[in-house]
């Protein structure tokens, strides 16, 4: 089981790496796409069923479908993005600098015994959903609000060319 | 009447009312008063009554007032007793003198209202620090003379005050000591009163005090180190002042206050380092004084020298702390106002009737003004300590301390006799001996006005007065006021001592006739001494004003000053260019990391996490 | 009670409201009335707040939901108390200054402009009246989106690159702050302040493992406020986004922005886990190095707005500094200093905003005399001066005070020096921007140049009073709330 959550969080790093440097606006969003499924997965295998029908359904899905249609839907060249944004040695460093920080990340983990602790409190499962939904964190329901308004309102400010 | 009118001083604040601020507004009036005739009546009117207070206050038995002024010990206390009564006297008989001799003097010349009003708040400064138990109050009146000093010396020499600046200077560093030894004195005695003070010994911060309070007080009788002005002054400054300030009332301030000093304040052992230090300083004033004397060739300075070198007598009896030494010192210096003052009155009667007291302008004044001649011949006698004048009783009083204290001391007083009589001797012949030469359009020259010759009458009757009658000054007046019962008139009753003292003038007369005989003429008398191998180099480079304490003073100011120059560029520097381009400096480096670039930034932020991480790791 | 509540729904409500009436107002209409119609906001915010304040003398803290009532004891609810009234005031006062100021620098798009400025509101009073860390982390998410848009709407090339810079750096610091919650999360199970305060004195002390997750967590949580603060080393987005953006939106930015999103942050994450000497010692070491390397960054500069910028970063600087004492007086400087701090530099903002608007330009060199012809702006620019040196007896010398007597009171004298020291640089760069721009001689190309009028001069009056006013009747303040038992 250890295994299988490494490889995807691997995987996961490579899709995003990808998205970051892909030339294509379209290859980037697929690779996004990619990113958000092996992240879902991962929820699933640690046991948060809810968030990773969230994850993948919302993220890898709506969003993705999201990026697609505004992607086709601008004028922008999808396939070269201007040279003036490579830097070749930077590209060819990436490598190297991502092994050295991976590295660094396991001598921490290892030195430091950083271990997940075994006797945490575990959170009592009781509730149901819906009632941590609504009641337990009404507050964040507000929040998901004003977001979800305030990424309207980016949209329109942003994009919006007519006056 | 006398008590009367003490017993009404003595009441309320009349004191200060009368003797301090009457003289003020007088001096006032006068100066506003511009008619010849009204300002002699109301300055002899004036001075009498003033003599007619101190004569009152010296027949009382005394009182001491006390008004309360201000914080922290400083009450105006006045202690009129036997000693400052006494003062207050002989300084009211010298004002009555003077001031007759100056209106007169003054006679169609400018500035005299000026000069009145400088000398009346003078004497009431001069009335206010004899009375004052408080020496807080005593500075106070001693820092006042120092302002009409400074006034007096700038009549006629408003663009330049040359003269004025050096006696400002001079005498301003004498009273600083004196401040200084005044506030030591007083902290070491707990107490700002003279009258509680109990006699403190010498040692210690009190050495200090002591020190500085003696210098102040024999300073401002122009003793050396603070000398120098004086013969600046007899060039500069009008002749009635030299009579008035340098030849008397300065000797009787800076006197009155160095025998204070060592009777009352401070308890000087005959021999001790201290007496011996004083002793000293009156010795060396003695004979370099004198010496510069010798060599002089106008009248006026030659007086003034000799006014120098008779304060060396003065601090030298009273630097030995033998009740005779004091009591000498203190006569000494009563015979030195009335012999110095009729000297420099007849130098200045000679004046005004030739225009000048430059000796190789003129000679053989003798035929035509007798009796300022006569009175010069009475004073000269006196100053040289010739018997029976009551300059060599004085002298002999002295003579007679420095002996018993230390041969050298002795010895330089009586070098200093001979150099005095010798100078005399040739100031005497060269003026009034001789052949009659005049300064060219001065033909008319007849003997002074009675305006001019009394006052000088006066003072040779009291010479000779002084000296034959001695018993009256010494044991009449000086001895109760010291206090000391012992009765020094009549004859010196060392004779050995006598005879030395006239073996030196008869000495001192063969060397004159020799000098004057081989240099061509009275005036060169002294040139051999002047031009001998050795003392021909000295005299140079005093002459170059190289012995100049004042001189000294200003090179250490500027030098003061060069110091204080440099620091402050420094620090101009430091904060102008040095503090500006560190942080200039700091600045541009900072930018290098702040440029635009992205990445520069979240490399910078991620250095930044793993900073507080370490931190945070460090820590635990 | 009722007016307590009144308060925080008004708080919440109007700016929801107001939303909602100006996305249903036909565009015409909408452009031209948005802004003033977005007025409203803020002036309820500062009554509301205001008779809050004098209510909540008798209670310590109101606890209350929206809409319906929770039933469960462990149900998160919006709470306030008397320092969440302070800063939900202080929000309101700057959000009333920069709308005064948009009414002149914001010809278009006024009423997207209006409709973000209502959702930054509503992320601002959000984070400051949530108790659970996760909400914290929702409405810190909608005002780093909001503040991003705004500075990037106006689409001109040096916003743009500020708006990414500052969102590229808003995202670092997002993912270290919600690791460092994950952190917390997996120690005490539970995300409300009162829980995790509670558990954070048992996890100081046993257990190395568990002490270094905790120490971790709380280095990413640091590190991710101080980079909302603008704290150095932190600090390099703040500059640039603040030059890059519409004026109005800089007086967001540095006047409440980046003090609700970071330094109510780090109110928050250090009022857990006891005083841990590592927190105290890395705050005022931030805190001490951001006074002295914003004051010397502001020295160079010569652009109007980078120059208060800097000056931002240094105060920031000051208030972490006072939140590094861990005692009351500290915390109680530090937020007197963030209310100081919101008025004079949204005046200074403002002022710049009047410089351009009469001049075109924002670069002192080319600025001179100002003083004769715009003499508001120049009184209202000393005065806030003034008040950021520390100079009695306006508002900025009393905060500072008490910081400095903080951190004095805690034996950190090495510190209470460098801050006091630092303040000649203060005073130097601001003396700086003074004489440049508007002292001196009046330059010939300015001669026909007149004051700022309509809004903005009001602006600069209402702070300049407000500055002038904290000033002489902070001691009386400070005695009120001795009296209510703050202090």
């Amino acid at each position: 089981m250890e295994a299988v959550i490494y490889i995807c969080l691997g995987l996961m790093l490579i899709f995003g790496i990808l998205a970051v440097m892909l030339r294509s606006l379209l290859k980037s969003a697929i690779a996004l796409a990619g990113a958000s499924a092996m992240l879902a997965i991962i929820m699933y295998l640690l046991g948060s069923v809810w968030a990773g029908i969230f994850e993948l359904s919302v993220c890898a899905g709506l969003i993705t479908v999201v990026f697609i249609s505004a992607i086709s839907l601008s004028n922008t060249d999808k396939e070269d993005l201007p040279r003036l944004y490579e830097d070749a040695k930077r590209m060819a460093a990436l490598p190297a600098v991502l092994i050295i920080c991976g590295v660094i990340l396991i001598l921490i983990v290892a030195k430091t015994s950083f271990m997940l602790p075994a006797a945490v409190p575990a959170v009592e499962m009781a509730d149901t959903f819906r009632e941590i939904f609504w009641n337990q964190r009404q507050v964040d329901i507000w929040g998901q609000v004003i977001v979800v308004l305030t990424g309207a309102l980016t949209v329109v400010a942003l994009f919006k060319e007519r006056e | 009447m006398l008590t009367s009118i003490s017993s009404f001083l003595g009441s309320d604040a009349n004191l200060i009312w009368f003797m301090i601020v009457l003289p003020a507004v007088v001096g006032v009036v006068l100066w506003l008063i511009k008619n010849y005739p009204l300002r002699l009546i109301l300055g002899l009117a004036s001075a009498a009554a003033n003599l007619l207070f101190a004569v009152s206050l010296f027949r009382s038995e005394g009182f001491y007032k006390v008004f309360p002024f201000a914080a922290g010990g400083l009450n105006i206390s006045f202690n009129v007793y036997g000693f400052s009564s006494l003062f207050l006297t002989f300084i009211a008989v010298c004002f009555l003198l003077v001031i007759l001799y100056s209106v007169v003097y003054f006679k169609g010349k400018k500035h005299a209202g000026l000069f009145l009003l400088y000398m009346y708040i003078s004497l009431a400064m001069m009335n206010g620090a004899f009375m004052s138990d408080n020496l807080g109050i005593l500075l106070f009146f001693w820092e006042g003379l120092l302002c009409t000093l400074f006034g007096i010396l700038l009549i006629n020499n408003l663009h330049h005050p040359r003269t004025a600046v050096k006696a400002l200077i001079l005498a301003g560093t004498a009273d600083l000591l004196m401040m200084l030894g005044i506030i030591i004195t007083a902290y070491q005695a707990g107490t700002l009163c003279i009258s509680q003070m109990e006699k403190l010994p010498v040692a210690g911060a009190a050495a200090v005090g002591f020190a500085c309070m003696m210098l102040g007080a024999i300073g401002k009788a122009g003793s050396m180190p603070f000398h120098s002005w004086i013969p600046n002054a007899a060039e500069d400054a009008p002749t009635p002042f030299m009579v008035a300030f340098p030849a008397a009332l300065e000797k009787f301030l800076g006197i009155y206050l160095a025998a204070r000093i060592v009777m009352d304040i401070y308890d000087v052992q005959p021999g001790s380092g201290a007496s011996i230090a004083v002793m000293t300083i009156g010795t060396l004033t003695i004979v370099l004084a004198v010496a510069m004397a010798l060599i002089q060739k106008d009248m006026k300075r030659l007086l003034s020298y000799h006014a120098i070198s008779q304060v060396g007598y003065m601090v030298l009896g009273i630097g030995t702390a033998l009740p005779i030494g004091i009591m000498g010192g203190i006569f000494h210096m009563l015979n030195h106002v009335i012999y110095k003052s009729c000297l420099f009155m007849t130098a200045g009667s000679v004046e005004l009737q030739t225009g000048t007291t430059d000796l190789k302008q003129f000679s053989g004044l003798g035929r035509k003004m007798p009796l300022t001649m006569t009175c010069f011949i009475i004073s000269a006698l006196a100053i040289s300590g010739v018997p029976p004048l009551n300059g060599f009783f004085s002298k002999e009083l002295v003579f007679d301390a420095a002996l018993e204290s230390n041969i050298v001391f002795y010895l330089g007083a009586l070098l200093g006799a001979f150099m005095t009589a010798i100078s005399f001797l040739k100031l005497g012949r060269a003026a009034f001996g001789g052949e009659l030469k005049l300064p060219a359009g001065r033909q008319n020259v007849r003997e002074s006005g009675p305006g001019i010759f009394l006052p000088m009458a006066v003072l040779a009757i009291l010479c000779v007065l002084f000296g034959v009658a001695n018993t009256l000054p010494l044991d009449g007046l000086l001895g109760p006021a010291v206090g000391d019962p012992h009765k020094y008139s009549g004859w010196p009753h060392s004779a050995t001592l006598v005879v030395i003292s006239v073996a030196v003038l008869l000495l001192a007369l063969v060397d004159h006739l020799y000098g004057s005989r081989k240099s061509g003429g009275a005036l060169y008398a002294a040139d051999h001494i002047h031009y001998a191998p050795g003392l021909k180099t000295i005299y140079d480079l005093a002459e170059r004003q190289v012995f100049d304490p004042y001189i000294w003073l200003l090179q250490i100011a500027r030098g003061v000053s060069a110091v204080c120059n440099w620091i402050e560029r420094g620090i101009i520097w430091l904060y102008d260019d040095a503090v500006v381009g560190i942080v200039k400096g700091a600045g541009n480096l900072l930018q290098r990391a702040n440029d635009g670039s992205l990445s520069r930034y979240l490399l910078v932020a991620v250095s930044g996490v793993a900073g507080i991480i370490a931190l945070f790791l460090a820590i635990n | 009670m009722q007016v307590i509540e009144y308060t925080t729904l008004l708080v919440f409500a109007v700016p929801l409201v107001i939303l909602l009436i100006n996305i249903l107002l036909p565009r015409q209409l909408a452009e031209k009335s948005s802004i003033g119609l977005a007025y409203l906001a803020p002036l309820v915010q500062i009554v509301a707040t205001a008779a809050g304040l004098v209510q909540i003398a008798q209670l310590k803290q109101h606890e209350f939901a929206i809409s319906w009532n929770l039933a469960g004891a462990v149900s998160v609810r919006f709470a306030v108390n008397v320092f969440s009234l302070v800063l939900l005031f202080c929000i309101g006062m700057v959000t009333l200054a920069a709308i005064m100021v948009a009414n002149r620098t914001v010809p278009q798009k006024r009423a997207g402009f209006a409709g973000l400025l209502m959702m930054l509101i509503v992320g601002m009073n959000g984070m400051v009246l949530v108790t659970d860390l996760f909400s914290l982390y929702v409405f810190l998410e909608i005002v780093g989106i909001s503040s991003f848009v705004l500075i990037a709407m106006f689409k001109s090339d040096t916003g743009l690159e500020g708006a990414f810079k500052y969102l590229v750096m808003s995202v670092l610091a997002s993912i270290m702050i919600l690791t460092g919650l994950a952190f917390v999360f997996m120690q005490t199970g539970s995300l409300q302040y009162d829980q995790v305060g509670a558990a954070g004195g048992a996890l100081v002390g046993p257990g190395a493992p568990h002490l270094a997750l905790m120490y971790t967590a709380m280095a990413l949580m640091i590190a991710g406020f101080a980079i909302k603060t603008g704290a150095v080393p932190f600090h390099s987005w703040l500059p640039d986004a603040h030059q890059s953006a519409n004026t109005a939106v800089s007086v967001l930015l540095s006047g409440i922005v980046i003090k609700i999103a970071g330094i109510y942050g780090f109110i928050v994450i250090t009022n857990f886990f006891g005083r841990l000497p590592g927190i105290d010692l890395t705050l005022a070491l931030i805190g001490t190095v951001s006074i002295v390397v914003g004051a010397l960054f502001a020295l160079r500069q010569s652009h109007f707005k980078r120059i208060v910028a800097y000056s931002s970063v240094s105060q920031m600087g000051y208030i972490l500094l006072g939140l590094s004492t861990g005692s009351v007086l500290g915390l109680l400087g530090a937020v007197a200093h963030v209310f100081n701090h919101a008025t004079f530099k949204s005046t200074l903002f403002t002022n710049a905003a009047a410089v351009h608007e009469q001049t075109g330009t924002y670069d002192i060199n080319e600025l001179g005399g100002l003083e004769k012809k715009m003499p508001v702006t120049s009184f209202s620019s000393l005065a806030a001066f003034m008040s950021t040196a520390g100079i009695p007896p306006f508002a900025g010398f009393w905060s500072k005070l008490l910081i400095i007597m903080a951190l004095w009171n805690s034996g950190d004298w090495v510190f209470a020096a460098i801050a006091l020291i630092a303040s000649i640089f203060t005073a130097a760069y601001f003396l700086r921007l003074q004489r440049k721009v508007f002292f001196g001689k009046l330059l010939d190309k300015f001669a026909q140049l007149t004051e700022i009028g309509g809004s903005v001069k009001w602006a600069q009056i209402m702070l300049t009073v407000v500055t002038i006013a904290a000033g002489l009747l902070f001691p009386f303040a400070l005695r009120y709330f001795g009296g209510i038992g703050i202090l």
